[in-house]
């Protein structure tokens, strides 16, 4: 369309092709104007979308580890490869991140021009009529008996009734309506940049914390407390605020086919200020003290173990989590390590120089695995958790001896065993197997040693996280939901009249319309408004309603 | 609360009676081609008739004075132009604004008038079949919605909960996107394109995804349930339809190009006879995915909230949340697309349909394949 130069957006015209200049300011300004393009601004962020579909298809670091690692250790040859391309961490991946920059530094490039555009657009005059009207994808031509003034007069109050901004002069009038649209565009890509920057800064001072704690324990904020704690590049240990949450009782509830019904956590909360309530932690109903929020994300049993000496001296006890193997019956492992248990034992060490082995005296260490089955049935697979609630408790124990390496200087997990270098401890198949509680058998072990299962009780999980964007990426959000529907259901469109005298004493109008897409429904619309117009363009009514002539 | 086992029952039951009234619909629509005979107006005369009477969606206000069109220059009708000076104005295109008319009637329940928009010129015993599938189509989402209710009072709880009601919702959102456009436009030549998809969906529905009754797992027992799962409900019915129109726009702009090469069209093509205009499917196309896009927006907004008090953070990259994410790119490109020059048509068109099929992946490749959290489990550690 060549008649109207100047469209309805205020998308920058292309830059006239100018011969390719060898200077490097003129190649910047280039690659500037490249960058900041809409057709770039499509291209990356297509690329944004085919980059996310490896991190949704590939096992990923920051969802499930374990998946990783299985598939690491199924598909030796390829796993290195796609390590090297981070595509195992695609989201923190740097060429994820340099996708989303450049996208970043586009749309600001593209933003910044159209908001001045569009501030003159809004501070000036609507554009004078195109030359020839009919040549606009609408128009319509009539004469009428009025003068021209009065026609442009009357065409004018018509449009400013229905609210288009208009500029008249002696024989044309120029209309316009729906500015919003494009107050509403800008909004939405200015709303999206700082739903960017919301998500970064939050990302970088937040922290993001779990503590697995037993019915009864206390949990502080601070990093040094927590099982898992993920700082922010830019968070300080002093962000931390130092509130207190102490578990009373986790409490769950099961359908009868073993789905979740209810999770309910029973909380003190305790403010840095010295503030106590109580809560009732569920899941989707978080604990706040500020920005930083502690959900309930898992559960699971712990069991009460005691080791004895032959005297029954008590040498170890402890509350033991147990994790969950079978997350719908909760068919879990526990381990527990004692190191200490005042007695010795004998070693086997080979020498490496003369590759002999001798027996030497080193301390009694005991290792043990237990699974807990929360509801014990019989299979032919063997036991078998058949329901989450702790409705047939058992535990059964594998014991080990030897080193259990806890001062070997090498970082261990407390919810694994190493049993390598330890000997697993013959138990008879009927003493393995026991009910928790007080009076439950006591295991026979070696030297004389017992180990005594004298109950259970359950743990929850909390995440705490802490966003101090999140308030912002809130607001922006919503300006980006109201940007985006104005920037659709408004119409911007407009209308141009030219009254032209004619030698019988009559007055041609003509009148032409051009609107922002196709989809607007103008070609309907602009009928209806000509009627208007044709309706409301004629000589004063005879009889005036409003005031009759009696 | 236990479930309620006789509306649970009942649920089911109209769900499949929904099904059966659906299918006798799109027969119903299908015979409207078969006896329509379509093609009798559909082929040459088409760019001609391009330039029919356009109905004028006027102002129903009776104070005001109502324009209408009249005085089409067409060769299906005998009205010609008025020789002496038309008492309105004249439009760019030769049609004249008259300024006194009534309303433009209604057009669901009669064929279109209006060649352009609707299948063709046939009529006779093609239109009553027609007619008698919009009345079926009517009678399925009625029993549809009952089907929707019933469970959800029989599960106390909203009937939006797992795949087999999520596939339910999609497809009433679609016949009543649908129906609504029926009420505004002679769409009647889109049933049995709409039918096809809804029945199929339907019937994968109640075996494949059918799970019978029952309460919600605590993760989804949220507020936040209803506002986000109903947003991302209604976008993706309303995508589907956008995606019926993607594909009925390129089986006629193939047979568009097939016919202005004079060749014969092939079995697919020649449905292309059966739709309107390319450039009518194509605006609406964009009408739909206009609509369907903030809705969209919402509803993935709101699943970020949903995160927020449910998981502790609003975005993870989960599968679910990057699908939506992948989806949300598409449609986001398609528009952008069509807003500047040079990628209208075709192009578009594929972009259209990518999108949606990323939006199906969402919706059931995720759920069925990956174990994120939107695999609605409890907490797991
Ligand atoms: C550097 C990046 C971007 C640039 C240069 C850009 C540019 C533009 C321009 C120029 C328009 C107006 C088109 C017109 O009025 O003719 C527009 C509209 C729009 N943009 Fe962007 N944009 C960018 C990024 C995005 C992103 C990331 C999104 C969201 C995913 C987005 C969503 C939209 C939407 C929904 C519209 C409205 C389309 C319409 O008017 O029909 N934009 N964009």
């Amino acid at each position: 369309m060549s008649i109207d130069t100047e469209q309805l957006s205020t998308q920058p015209a292309p830059p006239p092709q100018r011969p390719a200049h060898q200077r490097p300011l003129a190649t910047l300004r280039r690659g500037w104007r490249v960058l900041t393009s809409m057709r770039t601004a499509l291209l990356l962020l297509t690329l944004l979308a085919a980059a996310a579909i490896p991190g949704s298809l590939i096992p990923q670091h920051s969802l499930a580890p374990s998946a990783v690692a299985r598939f690491q250790q199924k598909h030796p040859t390829l796993a290195p490869i796609y390590a090297k391309f981070d595509l195992f961490d695609v989201f923190h991946a740097p060429w994820f991140a340099a996708i989303y920059a450049l996208l970043f530094i586009s749309l600001i490039g593209c933003v910044i021009p159209r908001i001045r555009l569009h501030v003159r657009a809004l501070l000036r005059r609507p554009p004078a009529a195109p030359r020839n009207l009919a040549r606009l994808p609408q128009s319509a031509r009539w004469e009428t008996d009025l003068p021209v003034d009065q026609v442009v007069a009357a065409a004018a109050r018509t449009l400013r009734r229905r609210r288009f901004r208009v500029a008249t002069d002696t024989t044309t009038l120029a209309a316009e309506k729906g500015y919003l649209r494009e107050s509403g565009n800008l909004l939405f890509h200015v709303a999206l940049l700082f739903l960017l920057v919301a998500i970064g800064v939050g990302s970088m001072f937040g922290y993001q914390g779990s503590k697995l704690l037993l019915d009864g324990s206390t949990f502080t904020n601070s990093n040094l407390l927590y099982d898992t704690y993920k700082p922010g590049a830019l968070t300080s240990p002093s962000d931390l605020d130092p509130f207190q949450v102490t578990l009373h009782q986790f409490k769950a509830t099961y359908q009868p086919d073993g789905s979740a019904a209810t999770f309910n956590a029973y909380v003190t909360a305790k403010t840095a200020s010295g503030q106590v309530s109580t809560h009732d932690l569920r899941v989707n109903h978080p604990l706040s003290f500020g920005h930083t929020n502690v959900y309930l994300i898992g559960h699971g049993y712990a069991l009460h173990v005691v080791l004895r000496d032959a005297k029954g001296n008590i040498w170890h006890e402890e509350t033991v989590p147990c994790i969950p193997q079978d997350l719908v019956n909760y068919l879990s492992q526990c381990v527990v390590k004692a190191p200490d248990t005042g007695a010795m034992t004998t070693r086997k060490v080979s020498d490496p120089q003369t590759g002999q082995t001798a027996e030497v005296p080193a301390p009694l260490q005991y290792g043990f695995l237990i699974t807990f089955v929360p509801t014990a049935v019989i299979t032919n697979l063997g036991v078998q958790s058949a329901f989450p609630a702790p409705d047939n408790p058992r535990a059964i124990v594998t014991a080990y001896t030897g080193n259990l390496g806890v001062n070997s200087g090498v970082p261990q997990s407390v919810y694994d065993l190493n049993t390598t270098g330890m000997t697993p401890l013959p138990i008879p198949l009927d003493k393995q197997f026991v009910t928790p509680g007080p009076s439950s058998a006591k295991i026979p072990l070696s030297q004389g040693f017992t180990l005594q299962i004298t109950g259970y009780t359950q743990w929850a999980s909390l995440q705490v996280k802490d966003d101090p964007a999140k308030g912002w990426a809130l607001v922006a959000a919503i300006l980006l939901i109201s940007g985006l529907l104005l920037s659709l259901r408004v119409r911007r469109r407009r209308v141009w009249l030219r009254a032209t005298p004619t030698a019988a004493g009559r007055t041609i109008v003509e009148a032409g319309g051009l609107a922002r897409t196709d989809a607007d429904d103008f070609a309907r619309e602009f009928p209806t408004l000509v009627g208007r117009l044709a309706a409301e363009i004629r000589p004063a009514a005879r009889e005036d309603p409003e005031c009759p002539s009696t | 609360m236990p479930v309620d086992l006789n509306l649970a029952h009942a649920s089911d039951q109209l769900f499949f009676v929904a099904i059966v009234l659906y299918t006798l619909a799109m027969l119903g629509y299908a015979a409207e081609f078969a006896f329509g005979r379509p093609w009798a107006a559909a082929t040459r005369e088409d760019a001609e008739i391009e330039a029919v009477v356009a109905r004028t969606a006027v102002p129903a206000d009776a104070s005001e004075l109502e324009a209408a069109l009249v005085g089409p220059r067409t060769a299906t009708e005998t009205v010609s132009r008025p020789a002496t000076a038309p008492a309105g104005p004249v439009l760019g295109d030769g049609r004249v604004v008259e300024v006194a008319a009534s309303r433009p009637a209604r057009s669901w329940l009669r064929r279109p008038v209006d060649p352009d928009d609707g299948a063709g010129a046939g009529g006779g015993s093609g239109a009553l079949f027609g007619r008698i599938a919009v009345a079926l189509t009517m009678a399925g989402w009625a029993v549809h919605v009952g089907s929707v209710t019933t469970r959800g009072l029989a599960a106390h709880r909203v009937p939006w909960g797992n795949m087999y009601e999520f596939s339910s919702m999609i497809a009433l959102v679609a016949v009543t996107a649908f129906l609504l456009l029926l009420l505004r436009q002679p769409v009647r030549y889109l049933g049995a394109f709409v039918m096809l998809p809804v029945v199929c969906y339907m019937a994968i529905a109640g075996t494949v995804l059918y799970t019978p009754a029952g309460p919600l797992v605590p993760a989804l027992n949220s507020y936040w349930i209803k506002i986000h799962v109903v947003a991302v409900i209604t976008a993706s019915g309303l995508f589907a339809l956008s995606a019926v129109l993607t594909g009925l726009y390129l089986v006629r702009s193939r047979y568009d190009s097939v016919v202005a090469r004079g060749a014969e069209p092939g079995p697919v093509a020649r449905l292309g006879r059966l739709v309107p205009s390319a450039a009518k499917l194509d605006t609406n196309t964009l009408r739909v995915i206009t609509f369907a896009f903030p809705i969209w927006t919402f509803g993935v907004i709101a699943g970020a909230i949903w995160a927020e008090s449910a998981w502790g953070r609003y975005w993870g990259w989960d599968p679910k949340e990057t699908w939506s994410f992948i989806t949300w790119v598409i449609y986001a490109v398609y528009l952008h697309a069509r807003a500047t020059a040079g990628f209208k048509g075709r192009r578009a068109a594929v972009i259209s349909l990518i999108g949606f099929a990323a939006l199906t992946f969402d919706f059931y490749g995720v759920n069925l394949w990956f174990s994120g959290l939107h695999s609605y489990q409890g907490p797991g550690v």
